[in-house]
């Protein structure tokens, strides 16, 4: 058994960061990680802008902001765009300790421009750009320089330990030896980030499955507005390499070139049933609801997306494009791709088949001021922390969050690591929460994981996507309990090695891929609207009047209660009268 | 992809030296092939088609966290931004810090891990 005062789950973004203010806070840290240091997570992912406020950018930056806008305006903008089911608490946070957070980034080392530009639903331009890999290695350097800091890599966290009603450590699997592990500490901080690979296509990282918010929920803890998903609208469906990268959205109708068409099989410009005056160029929930609504209705792409066609673009003005468009290179390389002959082929008219990816989680665990869940000692921070985005998340805004909930949850989980009095889990919780980790291996026939994940991404996809309704989602429900009575007892690996199994780390994912499919569902059958990323077919109107409120989810002996909260507007309310 | 094979050889080095094998060997898989196929979708094919146990690092797939650097014909690069266009051999970027396959020991990981 290892002990330590405050293990935090995640090494990027938020759960470096809380790992830094932890220890700051005088904790011994534990920081494990299913993957590794600077190499995975969505953090180092990241074509960075981060939101810090105009007029912060010139006070605390130092750097030269726009000083028209002011931290009310930031504000607002995020509370207009989570459509004012954010909780107000929590955005206040972000807006006034996220100009020291990102200070404080630069000292230790992350370099960033001031951009100019005025991205959408930000209401004056004020963010800086960076890159994923500048922030995540500040954070690096700065967590080596930390010596009460310890890094477990290849690691697992499989479930949380609990006692007498607080949290007591975790439980897990190192990768690299096949063994379980077992953590004792006083404080828990989550930081696994978002679960979509609950869905067949993400922009996300291949290690995203929902840990964090899959391990809360099996212990217990609340989570909140589950059903705010937010998918990126463009992105290629095919080839294979390419799948799920937003190349076509950024030189697309979201990115810098203002006139391009989306086109069904049959042929039409689609958007002009959604929004005729803006067409391409609205907003990115609208685009990703009209996509879907063409697959689903059978007009798509033969590889389930639709076309994306410059085609009625002269060749020289791409060419041009290329060369003063500042998120491409002249060469067409992005991100790690070349995409020179892609760039030929559409300039010979070739269009792109795109499809919506999951893109972000705004639902997450419930948590309050200092971070903290519903079970004492348990902290959330980052993606996997739910409801300071609402409906909708701003752009730009979630590195900010990353950062404050780091700083914020990491040393109120030192807090209280400080304080309580640590009571040690229970010999029969940890045998069986090991046990189950090594079930999958055990067996000798049942169906393969890679089977089973296929089967719950089609049906998140199909029923509980980007498009829903009431049926879609009550089918995605019984589909999902029907699996956990059915293949998931039964779930069996061929390789039975144990040492970097990938397929048995695949089926221990599995059962939180289902648990995060099951809340997302139950959580989009409770609210009977539609709602920034929420977008319901049989519901298609926001409703303020009775759905101006939270969806929480907890499970309790085996059992799962939905309560609708209302929201508290401390600061901004939805003008009067207003239902969409 | 006219003219061009519809499946390649892939020659991929395994070893596990939790088995006790201390010398690697070459195992040989037949792949179909698509247009611009990444080595990584080759590694997922083989991991998820004939081998559950074939271990490689994964996470990006956009080229951006590096985790997934193999040889590639004697080449380093990275798994998920290089193409496939024909027979292939993947190889770990260094055999001495091989944990298992194409899988290398982090350069963090600190050898009194439990």
């Amino acid at each position: 058994m290892i002990k330590t005062d405050v293990l935090v789950v995640g090494s990027e973004g938020a759960g470096a960061r809380a790992a830094i203010a932890a220890h700051d806070h005088g904790a011994d840290v534990l920081v494990v990680t299913k993957g590794r240091l600077g190499k995975s997570g969505a953090t180092v992912t990241a074509i960075a802008g981060i939101a810090v406020g105009g007029r912060a950018i010139c006070d605390i930056l130092k750097l030269p902001g726009n000083a028209e806008d002011s931290p009310e305006a930031f504000f607002e903008d995020i509370v207009v765009e989570g459509k004012y089911i954010n909780n107000q608490e929590l955005v206040g946070l972000v807006v006034g300790e996220g100009p020291l957070r990102v200070k404080e980034l630069i000292d230790w080392g992350m370099r960033v421009k001031v951009s100019e530009a005025r991205i959408p639903g930000h209401r004056y331009p004020r963010c800086v750009t960076t890159t994923g890999r500048q922030i995540v290695g500040a954070l690096k350097h700065r967590i080596n320089a930390c010596n009460r800091i310890r890094l477990i890599e290849d690691t697992m966290i499989t479930d949380l330990l609990t006692a007498d009603g607080h949290v007591a450590g975790a439980v897990g699997l190192d990768l690299c030896t096949g063994e379980p592990v077992v953590i004792s500490a006083r404080a828990v901080v989550l930081a696994t980030g978002g679960g979509q690979m609950v869905y067949p296509i993400q922009t996300a990282p291949e290690e995203l499955t929902g840990d964090g918010l899959a391990m809360a929920y099996r212990a217990g803890v609340e989570l909140i507005d589950m059903e705010m998903i937010q998918f990126h609208p463009c992105n290629f469906i095919t080839p294979p390499a390419w799948k799920g990268l937003g190349f076509p959205f950024t030189i697309g109708p979201g990115g810098g070139l203002r006139n391009t068409w989306l086109l069904n099989k049959w042929g039409e410009r689609f958007m002009e049933k959604w929004d005729p005056k803006r067409m391409e160029n609205t907003t990115r929930d609208i685009l990703s609801v009209a996509i879907m609504n063409e697959v689903l209705e059978g007009r798509g792409s033969p590889n389930g997306g639709v076309y994306l066609s410059l085609s009625h673009l002269p060749a020289n003005l791409i060419d041009d494009f290329g060369q003063w468009f500042h998120l491409v290179r002249p060469d067409w390389h992005y991100g790690g791709f070349k995409f020179g002959q892609l760039v030929e082929e559409i300039k010979q008219g070739s269009a792109m088949e795109v499809v919506p990816a999951c893109h972000f989680f705004m639902g997450g665990i419930r948590i309050g001021r200092t971070c903290e869940t519903s079970l004492p000692g348990l902290f959330a921070v980052g993606e996997v922390a739910g409801g300071g985005h609402g409906a909708n998340r701003l752009s730009d805004v979630a590195l900010t969050e990353v950062l404050v909930h780091g700083a914020i949850g990491g040393s109120a989980a030192a807090g209280f690591a400080g304080e309580c009095q640590p009571v040690p889990a229970e010999d029969q919780q940890v045998k069986e929460l090991t046990e189950k980790i090594m079930r999958p291996l055990a067996r000798h026939q049942g169906p393969g994981p890679y089977e089973v994940r296929k089967r719950i991404q089609g049906i998140a996809w199909a029923k509980a996507g980007v498009v829903r309704t009431g049926s879609s989602l009550a089918e995605a429900i019984a589909e999902v309990r029907s699996l956990e009575e059915g293949a998931m007892p039964q779930l069996c690996c061929r390789s039975k090695d144990r040492v970097y199994n990938r397929e048995w780390i695949e089926a221990i994912q599995l059962e939180n891929l289902l648990t995060v499919l099951e809340c997302i569902a139950l959580s989009a059958l409770a609210r009977q609207e539609s709602r920034g990323a929420h977008f319901r077919r049989d519901f298609p109107q926001m409703d303020n009047e009775n759905h101006l409120k939270n969806v929480v989810l907890r499970r309790d002996n085996g059992r799962t209660t939905v309560r609708c909260t209302p929201v508290a507007l401390t600061r901004c309310a939805p003008p009067a009268g207003v239902g969409n | 992809m006219k003219g061009s094979p519809a499946t390649v050889k892939a020659r991929i080095y395994r070893i596990d030296r939790s088995a006790g094998n201390q010398a690697g060997r070459y195992q040989e898989y037949e792949v179909p092939l698509q247009d611009r196929m990444s080595v990584l979708n080759l590694l997922q094919y083989v991991n998820e088609h004939y081998d559950g146990g074939l271990a490689y690092y994964v996470s990006c797939r956009r080229g951006l966290c590096a985790g997934c650097a193999v040889r590639v014909n004697g080449k380093s690069k990275l798994a998920c931004v290089e193409l496939v266009t024909g027979d292939v051999t993947i190889e770990p970027l260094s055999e001495d810090r091989v944990v298992k396959d194409l899988l290398i020991r982090s350069s963090h990981r600190d050898d009194s891990q439990s």
